[in-house]
């Protein structure tokens, strides 16, 4: 049994890395994007705005980066901004706070990231005991975190005070903002997970054919709970740096963080059909993201029409990135 | 896993689905009349049908699409479109601004439609996708702020706003709604292969039937009736906003899977779909006697959608669940 598993996950990491190239095509698309901008506003390229680039795309990249375990699998998880809303409201009234005497400092941060987690665990069971689509299980998931954090926090914002809590967004290490420190770190642990661990290859087996990777033994439903547990936990320490950015606990921690992280996923190249990708295409894919965002304010655009930008780019990606052999019918 | 498998055996032995959602009609309204004697009062209950009249309407457009096993996510927007248009061409063009309000759900669900169809990806991400850009849409050309209609151009809503025989106009208008799609979906072709097309696509296709254009159709029929709701809401709320129709996409989905049509496809229709509204309906006015605050409501919503979906899903027609 041991040697079929091992056997098909060689076959897949094999065909990864046969793969490996099609990063090249996003890669090229950043740096057309960089030049194209910096063309048209050198400031782009200024040290004030690098740090800005580097400073927005940490959050887009966290999250995105648990959204990625989820494509990976050919899942999706539509529940992040319930997800960050959440994880901000927790911070919000358990570390120190305009509104309350509570000051739980780094256990607020630990409670909060858990809290996500949690919401990822929920996610993870119900999409395998009550085998449910992914979709309509996050969609409620979605709407149970931002129906909770607008109750928990009445619809209002909850200033931090909490000092270490907002350095982490606010300071800079040296040159480099500390958010962007945070980013590094969870990158590298998702990369880790994904190239290094049995986890990680399980993901891409799953994705690459659940019936096949089903056969070979693999316990699909365990790996698909911890798949959305992880995606909790990374959107859960998204949530929280998002808090620190806007300096409150708020049930609009999440607003529009959905678009932008699957967008990143799928612009990087990872399919909604599963089984290509990584996280190391959802960097660039982030990177695209924040760098069109922020060509676009440069350029004076209303800053909602990114919305509808970013609509507009996932389709594209999607379109240029399926599967469409794994799909018998399109529904 | 055992209690899935017991729960498939009674969905299939049993009518299961046109069982489920009556009686938890009838169960929560005998609960309302204990709990308030004033429930079934008939002026409570019209009050409800009107409320009701705008989800009805949203939701039978996408009882359709939820038919043909399809999801259609950009509704919410669509209506707050429909409601920014009309509150932008009211003042000058009368009568004339429902009609363009009208119109831009057509082409929003033709869009739609031949993006999922033409381009061969999920319903879900071509409907994600519009929702981005329709959302961003609506919020830069009303940048961000609420239009409002003044009141002298009052007269031109009437006919939604005003009564007949006692009853909201919005009512009738919902009942008309109501027959039109009730006729599409039993006594036309298209309403037919719609519900091939959800049972067995392939079937379907291999007998001849061109599936794209009946997608594409069923998609332009759900967005003109989410625009219609929006027009309806801009009458209401004398205005339109890119926040008018907020939390309306996860309302008009729990009344189609709540009133029993499968989110597998090819089980289900319109008259189910107004069973489900009136569950809601009444959930509704039940949690706001019992005085459960509105957000929680919201949350409380997620989690009936996903228990309606595990309730109500063939899963026997879907072999790997994503």
């Amino acid at each position: 049994m041991a040697s079929v598993i091992e056997g098909s996950t060689q076959r897949f990491s094999r065909l990864r890395r046969l793969r490996f190239p099609p990063i090249v095509g996003p890669l090229i698309v950043l740096i057309v994007l960089v030049l194209l901008i910096t063309i048209i506003n050198p400031r782009f390229l200024s040290p004030i705005n690098l740090t800005n680039l580097a400073r927005q795309s940490s959050i887009l990249l966290i999250i995105a980066l648990g959204e990625t375990f989820i494509i990976l699998m050919g899942s999706i998880d539509l529940s992040i901004e319930g997800n960050m809303a959440l994880t901000s409201v927790i911070i919000g009234t358990l570390a120190a706070n305009y509104f309350n005497s509570n000051d739980l400092g780094i256990w607020a941060v630990l409670l909060a990231v858990l809290a996500g987690t949690t919401m990822g665990l929920l996610s993870g069971i119900f999409v395998t005991k009550l085998r449910i689509p992914s979709f309509m299980a996050t969609l409620g998931m979605w709407y149970v975190g931002l129906g909770l954090a607008t109750y928990l926090s009445n619809g209002m914002n909850l200033p931090l005070l909490d000092p270490m809590i907002l350095s982490w967004a606010r300071g800079t290490i040296g040159p480099i903002p500390t958010l962007t420190f945070f980013g590094i770190a969870m990158f590298l642990l998702a990369f880790f997970i994904e190239r290094f661990t049995r986890f990680g290859r399980y993901i891409f087996a799953i994705g690459g054919g659940e019936d096949r990777a089903k056969l070979a033994g693999i316990p699909i439903n365990k790996y698909k709970i911890m798949a959305f547990t992880l995606a909790g936990f990374f959107i859960g320490v998204g949530g929280v740096l998002n808090s620190a950015r806007i300096g409150a606990g708020t049930a609009t921690a999440g607003l529009n963080q959905l678009f932008a992280a699957i967008t990143a996923v799928v612009v990087g190249g990872t399919a909604l059909t599963g089984g290509t990708g990584g996280v190391v295409q959802t960097l660039v894919g982030a990177l695209i993201v924040i760098v069109i965002s922020n060509g676009m304010l440069l350029a004076g655009v209303h800053s909602y029409a990114q919305l509808a930008v970013q609509g507009v780019i996932i389709t594209i990606a999607v379109i240029l990135t399926l599967d469409r052999s794994k799909l018998p019918y399109i529904k | 896993m055992s209690v899935i498998t017991r729960l498939d055996k009674i969905r299939k032995t049993t009518n299961w689905v046109d069982i489920m959602p009556l009686a938890t009609l009838i169960i929560l309204v005998i609960i309302m009349s204990i709990g308030s004697p004033r429930f079934l009062m008939p002026s409570n209950l019209l009050g409800l049908l009107a409320q009701g009249s705008t989800l009805l309407v949203m939701g039978l457009g996408e009882t359709f699409i939820i038919l043909m096993g399809s999801i259609d996510l950009s509704i919410a927007p669509v209506a707050a479109m429909a409601s920014i248009v009309v509150a932008m061409l009211l003042p000058g063009y009368g009568y004339l601004a429902f009609f363009a309000g009208l119109l831009f759900g057509v082409f929003a669900g033709a869009l739609t439609g031949t993006v999922h169809t033409k381009a061969r990806i999920p319903s879900f991400i071509a409907s994600l996708g519009a929702m981005g850009l329709w959302t961003g849409v609506a919020f830069v050309i009303t940048d961000a702020t609420p239009i409002t209609v003044a009141t002298e151009n009052s007269y031109l809503t009437k006919w939604v706003t005003g009564s007949t025989f006692g009853v909201t106009n919005v009512v009738y208008i919902a009942v008309v709604v109501l027959l039109i799609t009730y006729i599409l979906e039993k006594y036309t072709r298209f309403g037919r292969y719609v519900k091939a097309i959800g049972a067995g696509e392939k079937a379907t296709k291999v007998s001849g039937v061109p599936i794209d254009r009946i997608k594409i159709k069923a998609f332009i029929l759900c967005a003109t009736l989410a625009a219609l709701s929006g027009v309806l809401l801009s009458t209401k709320m004398a205005g339109g906003s890119a926040r008018m129709a907020d939390g309306f996409l996860l309302k008009a989905i729990a009344v189609v899977i709540l009133g029993g049509t499968a989110i597998s496809g090819g089980i289900g229709g319109v008259l189910r779909t107004v069973v489900g509204v009136l569950i809601v309906m009444v959930l509704d006015v039940g949690m706001n006697m019992f005085g459960v605050n509105p957000w929680f409501q919201q949350a409380i919503y997620g989690g009936i959608i996903i228990l309606a979906v595990a309730l109500t899903i063939d899963r026997s027609r879907i072999t790997i669940i994503k």
